[in-house]
């Protein structure tokens, strides 16, 4: 598709870790943001799954009876790709058993605070 | 048969209100009255965008903005159609088109 007016064509990258993965004593999802916002990406989302399997092996239930289930993360961020790319090494780095994927998005940024 | 298609996501605050009502519970009402035949809304646990400030469900701040991302998949044009209108809602977020190809479920058309 061609992007309509003012869209813009990024990327979306998208992050898939456990909540119970770490960076040090923090979450590995809070120390990935914190990255993600000193490098200057525009934004970035954090979702919990419900339930899933990958990466570790192990099946991810809230259903399964735990105090706290390590359940699925995801990081989402869409920008341009030349702000994207010098980001995967360290991320690549950072995530260990996770997986990240790319996909062409177009994007529209609503709001003054728009760049 | 698959159709071509495209996947509508819009990054909004959980708390931004449109006419006094939740922004995201706005949005799904109106795509609901033009026709788009579903629509779901997910809840961020952490993020940061427009405010470029960090938001957290974690207890620390629990009355935190958090994001609410609805998506919707449809026939591109009517999506396009909605930009308009999506666009004089908002007054802050994040919209963004991807090119998909999607089935509807046996049935589906006639619900």
């Amino acid at each position: 598709m061609d992007s309509p007016p003012g869209f813009r064509e990024g990327k979306l990258l998208r992050i898939f870790i456990d909540e119970h993965d770490r960076s040090g004593v923090q979450p590995l999802y809070s120390a990935i943001v914190e990255m993600l916002r000193k490098r200057g990406v525009a934004g970035a989302t954090v979702f919990r799954g419900i339930e899933g399997f990958g990466g570790s092996g192990q099946m991810h239930a809230a259903r399964v009876f735990s105090w706290m289930p390590n359940l699925p993360i995801l990081v989402e961020v869409i920008d341009d790709w030349s702000t994207i790319e010098p980001l995967l090494p360290e991320l690549q780095a950072m995530i260990g058993q996770g997986f990240l994927t790319i996909e062409a998005a177009h994007y529209l940024r609503v709001g003054k605070q728009a760049p | 048969m698959n159709h071509r298609g495209t996947l509508l996501r819009v990054f909004v605050g959980e708390e931004d209100r449109y006419e006094r009502r939740p922004l995201y519970e706005a949005l799904v009402d109106a795509l609901q009255s033009r026709g788009f035949s579903g629509a779901i809304v997910l809840k961020g646990v952490e993020g940061f965008g427009s405010s470029r400030q960090v938001r957290s469900s974690r207890a620390i701040d629990r009355a935190a903005d958090l994001t609410a991302l609805i998506e919707v998949i449809d026939d591109e044009e009517k999506i396009v159609a909605f930009l308009p209108t999506l666009q004089g809602m908002m007054s802050s977020g994040l919209i963004t088109l991807e090119a998909v190809d999607f089935r509807r479920a046996l049935g589906g058309e006639a619900r």
